[in-house]
């Protein structure tokens, strides 16, 4: 008997300690769940959006990014709807205050962000109406981003898009029939074979650069030498330019600024046109030489005596030489 | 027309079965208000005590696992979005509002329903339960109360301990296979489940306990032919048991959640 009733205690406490415990933990789960903290002071806002895309009692109130509380309960109104919101602090609200409503994910889920306004601004009086942004639905903006975009395309692109296809068709058609020079590069071998024998020639003109044969291949070549004549070349007419471009030398004197050598020059070609002009008229000795038969003929005469005295000195030289170093000598 | 009369047959069949259930829910509800007398006390706590602490062992396994396979499956298709951190809202929302609710009616159905089914099933082919009624005492508040009340109470204590575990097991998997921070994952849990969805799967949890205990003590009053009629009546338990569950199930849901 007292065996059975310390089984039938040891029953009682089992399973009452076990209803305890689960009966707590639903205490513990629906205090959660109602999400109201019991030793935090609660205050309690009121806003009206025109509409709030499915926020719901539960979601999270976002102050500068950390949660300061909850959505309490939204109620519809005939202005709009009505989101009660119980946070765990006062909020300071400017003028310029903001509340919107946010997604939270694109797989759904919403959040109302709160910007107090800037601290130079006028606070909002303590029971003044609180109104909310009206959010923006990402999808409805996709939806209308994707319209605008058929919209665009149907009004004219989409067109011009078929006309380049069906032109495209018709070019790729001809190109496959061998037509036009593009078709003919496609289809025509002799174009082939002409582009492998110009390859081959451009391959050997190139082997025999490498190898430095003939003027370019020497040019490009690592010897260097012709580089080096051309070279020198250019730094000679180089020089000569420097010597023209500083009035250097009879040309550059010429091409210079400076009229001196020019003036002379004129004045020596005007000299040696009067000197021809006089000559020219039988001025002077040469003139009359030119011009006048008897000057001349008595010219002609006198060389011709002078070189017979000349000859006859010439036979004569040896002797007259001998004698006198013969008579010299005493 | 001998298939016709076999269905008709069948279709009475189930309404009578269904009409002697209701008369034993109700008197056993009638008689609920004798669940505190001295002489029931002992027969309710007896039941209390099986129903709830000898189903613990089982109910953890599964509880833990349900939640597991939850965190599990969820966690690898949100793993494809980058949105594994949502585990701890997929597996709280769903334990709660369904899984929990269910696993615990299936399990309580198998273990303790067949069980129940089996006694009394042996005790009416065995005509103790014709004696009892040649004694005065009513059957059904002498054998179906306690069992009904310690149902009604348990199933909703049991859903509660079976929603812990789940989301607990949960946790374990988005901790060790999805790389979500224990905080992360509580965080997340407790995100879009209301109060509602608790007290409707605690709800849910009771009137399962309320269709276990009737088809249960309903088939264990019917059974005939000795051994066979037993092993009929606790067959027929668990499968009468699961299908109403089901169907309740989604009956109640659709009630709340339109």
């Amino acid at each position: 008997m007292r065996r059975e009733r310390i089984r039938e205690t040891s029953m009682e406490v089992t399973v009452g300690a076990f209803l305890f415990m689960v009966l707590l933990a639903l205490g513990v789960f629906t205090i959660i769940l109602s999400r109201q903290s019991l030793f935090e002071r609660t205050v309690y806002y009121e806003v009206t959006f025109r509409t709030v895309l499915g926020v719901r009692e539960g979601d999270n109130v976002y102050l500068r990014g950390v949660v300061i509380g909850k959505v309490d309960d939204v109620i519809v109104e005939r202005q709009g709807v009505r989101v009660r919101l119980a946070l765990h602090r006062p909020l300071d609200l400017r003028e310029n205050y903001r509340i919107e409503i946010l997604p939270s994910s694109l797989l759904g889920g919403r959040y109302l962000e709160i910007e107090e306004g800037d601290e130079d601004r006028p606070a909002i009086p303590p029971g003044t109406p609180l109104v909310g942004t009206t959010p923006k639905d990402l999808l409805d903006e996709a939806t209308r981003t994707v319209a605008s975009i058929r919209a665009t395309l149907e009004g004219g692109v989409l067109d011009n898009a078929r006309t380049i296809v069906s032109n495209l068709n018709s070019i790729v058609a001809r190109v496959e029939r061998g037509e036009g020079t593009l078709g003919r590069l496609v289809r025509d071998e002799t174009v082939y074979n002409d582009a492998r024998a110009v390859v081959a020639n451009v391959r050997e003109i190139s082997e025999r650069l490498n190898r430095g044969e003939g003027s370019l291949g020497r040019l490009l070549s690592d010897d260097g030498s012709i580089y080096r004549d051309i070279e020198q070349a250019a730094a000679n007419l180089r020089k000569a330019s420097d010597d023209l471009a500083q009035g250097r030398g009879l040309l550059g004197k010429l091409i210079s600024s400076e009229d001196t050598t020019y003036e002379d020059l004129r004045a020596t070609v005007a000299s040696v046109r009067e000197v021809a002009e006089s000559v020219q008229r039988g001025d002077g000795t040469i003139g009359k030489l030119l011009r006048e038969t008897e000057v001349y003929e008595d010219l002609k005469q006198a060389l011709r005596e002078l070189r017979a005295t000349i000859d006859d000195f010439r036979e004569t030289a040896p002797i007259t030489t001998f004698t006198s170093i013969f008579l010299g000598a005493f | 027309m001998n298939l016709f009369a076999a269905v008709g047959r069948r279709l009475l069949l189930s309404c009578r079965n269904a009409g002697r259930g209701l008369i034993i829910l109700g008197g056993a509800i009638l008689e609920l208000r004798h669940v505190f007398s001295r002489r029931n006390r002992r027969e309710v706590l007896t039941q209390l005590f099986i129903t709830g602490i000898k189903s613990l062992g089982v109910l953890t396994v599964v509880a833990m696992f349900t939640g597991m396979i939850l965190a599990l499956q969820t966690g690898l298709e949100l793993r494809r979005y980058g949105q594994e951190v949502n585990i701890g809202t997929a597996v709280t929302v769903v334990m709660v509002r369904e899984m929990g609710p269910f696993m615990t009616g299936l399990v309580i159905a198998a273990s303790v329903g067949s069980a129940i089914a089996a006694q009394l099933a042996t005790m009416t082919v065995s005509e103790e339960v014709a004696a009892l009624e040649v004694m005065s005492i009513n059957p059904v508040r002498f054998l179906v109360m306690p069992r009904l009340a310690a149902l009604i109470v348990m199933m909703p204590v049991l859903t509660v301990y079976t929603n812990i575990l789940g989301v607990i097991g949960g946790a374990i998997v988005g901790r060790t296979q999805l790389g979500v921070t224990l905080p992360a994952y509580f965080d997340n849990a407790i995100q879009y489940v209301r109060n509602k969805d608790l007290y409707v799967g605690l709800f849910k949890a009771a009137v399962f306990g309320v269709v276990i205990a009737t088809v249960a003590c309903q088939q264990g009053f019917q059974a005939t032919e000795g051994a066979v009629g037993v092993g009929h009546a606790t067959r027929r338990t668990v499968i009468m048991s699961f299908l109403t569950i089901l169907m309740l199930g989604y009956m109640i849901t659709r009630l709340f959640y339109k």
